[in-house]
């Protein structure tokens, strides 16, 4: 474990209201999994996912996870997200344990430092753009006018030609997933999380949407965890693992670290 | 996320649910409301009005009005009231005219003895009334038990048994009203009113002497049987008969047995009522009332709780995947839309109350006279125990849905 990296200052994150953008100073241990494991039970019997998996990925870098379909990968990044039960293994967040808090407090952690990139976009077709924007804001205790105020310029400075007051769905696929990775963004996460981010889009909205993530990320100094299929996006990686077939027939992948 | 971001994104989100919360409370409790004053006041009325009433039972014929006089104007109706008057548990026997008239009363008010200045003012009610003309006996049926105190501004009176009795004996005039015309006037400032009444009989005056209170639900004048033609018309349909005072209710089957027997032997057909049939069947309506009234409580409580759950399920189905967003970038809608929807159903229950407060109560005041404080006090608890129950079954159907 590389716990001996990180300083307290590197531990909290820019995401109180009024915060001004700051750039995290090395490259510091985002996340680390220790011996994870996942298994579901079907007609009686338990299946093993993946057994004793590490995984580590550093702020201000892109980890790529790659594997074939039904490998595992949704359900690792799902894990990593905290967003199903660990019952085994360890999850660290910037050095602290936060595989087995309660169901508050995991979502607190979610929303102060994790930001969501999906294959379907996950807009909330209720809201318009400015507000989909705003919301990690008004999770991480801004007021609403301040929150509206720094969405409008996120907007303005990094999608300036999609309509603030556009509902989701008078967006195109590629404008559907610029808005997302403002999302993304706008609260400045320690750590990104996209699965599958160009999955539905054309090759040119695909490129856009890569650089933009990737320069935003590196920009703000978070730790970028990339699930896709595709492969271009391993010449932009700093590390890349895969979720390979397991030698043991009990377990269904084992995740092996390629660069 | 600070609280009132937090409830305001559930607004926002859930507007129209929680729309839904609201009239469905604010119907089912008015609902409520309204079953239980109505049963309360009903209950409470037909209590009241049969515990105030001085044990008796009525004779009554199936004949003519002239038929009737004929027979009370013979020594056989003489003898009928003494070989009555004989009989064990019978305190008094009085013959009776009962007509409904349409009046138009006036009332005016005399001050009394110990009062200096002459203050007085004019009232006028207008409406079906019931006159009783009795025949002058006592213990008679008006009620007359009890001692009542009356406020009026500075000034309390208080009427005695000894007054009613002397009064009722010794003044012609004496009219007693019950409480449907003492709500018909404003409460006494004096103990006595002088009235005219002017129906299509032509013009009656008589003094009311203070206001009694038997909880009749019908407008009743009680005038003696010798003043009676003053108020009577050739053509008013007349109810004739004899009310036997008796002395011990608990004794009024045995004595009813026993009258009906002494009764068999004459000529006429006689019918012997009492107002515990009245009583009995006014039990029943009530009893009847009070099951269909709870069995529709229950059953808008259960329709309630089903329908709520069933529109809150489908809901969370139909915007299941925007709730899997927020749940992902954590924001746990549990406790801001549980809080959103109890205030909800309380808004409900609170617009319910002023809904019944300024709407039904005095709709139910209108047709029973009185609205208990106790029947208010048991909707309240049944309808907290509602909200409560619905918002217990709403937080339970939100852990299973909102946890992704």
């Amino acid at each position: 474990m590389e716990q001996a990296a990180y300083s307290s200052s590197e531990l909290s994150h820019p995401t109180t209201p009024n915060s001004k953008i700051t750039l995290m100073p090395v490259k510091v241990l985002a996340i680390e999994l220790q011996g994870l494991s996942q298994s579901y039970r079907t007609r009686g019997e338990t299946r093993v996912i993946y057994d004793n998996v590490n995984f580590t990925a550093k702020s201000g870098e892109v980890t790529l996870i790659m594997g074939t379909s039904g490998s595992g990968k949704t359900t690792l990044l799902r894990q990593i997200a905290l967003l199903d039960r660990t019952s085994q293994g360890e999850i660290y967040y910037f050095g602290e344990s936060v595989a087995h808090k309660n169901l508050a407090k995991k979502a607190k952690i979610r929303s102060k430092q994790l930001g969501f990139i999906f294959q379907s976009y996950a807009l909330i077709e209720e809201f318009s753009v400015l507000e989909n924007c705003a919301l990690p804001l008004l999770m991480n205790g801004y007021k609403k006018t301040a929150a509206m105020a720094k969405a409008r310029e996120y907007i303005h400075n990094f999608i300036a030609d999609i309509a603030v007051n556009k509902q989701p769905n008078e967006l195109s696929g590629g404008e559907q997933q610029r808005v997302a990775v403002i999302r993304a963004l706008i609260h400045q996460p320690g750590i990104i999380i996209a699965d599958e981010p160009t999955g539905n889009l054309d090759s040119h909205n695909a490129n856009l949407i890569k650089k933009e993530l990737v320069r935003i990320a590196k920009q703000l100094g978070s730790a970028v965890i990339i699930v896709s299929h595709d492969d271009s996006f391993i010449e932009c990686s700093d590390a890349f693992y895969r979720l390979e077939p397991c030698v043991d027939p009990q377990v269904k992948s084992q995740l092996v670290k390629v660069k | 996320m600070r609280a009132g971001v937090s409830l305001w994104l559930g607004m926002r989100f859930f507007t129209r649910p929680l729309l839904m919360y609201f009239s469905l409370f604010f119907v089912v409790s008015c609902c409520v409301f309204t079953l239980f004053l109505t049963i309360g006041s009903y209950e409470y009325q037909v209590d009241r009005r049969f515990a105030s009433k001085q044990p008796h039972l009525t004779l009554s014929q199936d004949s003519s009005d002239s038929q009737w006089q004929t027979l009370m104007n013979t020594t056989e109706g003489d003898n009928l009231k003494a070989v009555l008057l004989q009989q064990d548990n019978v305190l008094a026997v009085s013959e009776f005219i009962k007509v409904r008239k349409w009046l138009h009363l006036n009332a005016t008010t005399q001050q009394m003895t110990d009062v200096n200045s002459t203050t007085a003012f004019d009232k006028f009610s207008v409406g079906d009334v019931s006159i009783i003309g009795v025949e002058r006996t006592i213990p008679t049926v008006i009620p007359l038990g009890g001692l009542n105190y009356y406020n009026a501004g500075m000034y309390k009176f208080k009427i005695t048994n000894l007054e009613f009795v002397a009064d009722w004996l010794t003044n012609p005039e004496l009219v007693i009203p019950n409480a449907v015309l003492d709500a018909s006037f404003f409460p006494p400032i004096s103990q006595q009113v002088a009235i005219k009444s002017v129906s299509n009989s032509g013009t009656s005056t008589g003094q009311i002497k203070a206001f009694l209170n038997d909880y009749s639900d019908e407008s009743i004048l009680y005038v003696g049987i010798d003043r009676m033609q003053t108020w009577l018309a050739e053509d008013d349909i007349k109810e004739r008969g004899i009310y036997i005072t008796l002395q011990d209710s608990r004794k009024l089957a045995e004595t009813r047995v026993i009258l009906t027997g002494l009764l068999a032997s004459s000529r006429h057909a006689w019918l012997i009522t009492s107002w515990l049939d009245e009583k009995n069947k006014q039990k029943t309506i009530l009893f009847i009332t009070q099951f269909i009234s709870y069995s529709l409580m229950v059953i808008l409580v259960m329709m309630l709780l089903l329908m709520l759950i069933l529109h809150q399920t489908k809901v969370l189905i139909n915007k299941a995947k925007s709730l899997k967003i927020f749940f992902m970038t954590g924001y746990l809608l549990i406790y801001p839309l549980s809080t959103l929807v109890a205030t909800a159903s309380l808004m409900g229950v609170l617009m319910a109350y002023l809904f019944a407060h300024y709407w039904i109560t005095p709709f139910i005041l209108g047709l029973f006279g009185l609205v208990t404080a106790i029947s208010g006090a048991f909707a309240w608890w049944v309808i907290l125990c509602v909200v409560v129950m619905v918002n217990l079954a709403s937080v339970l159907s939100m852990q299973n849905r909102l946890v992704y």
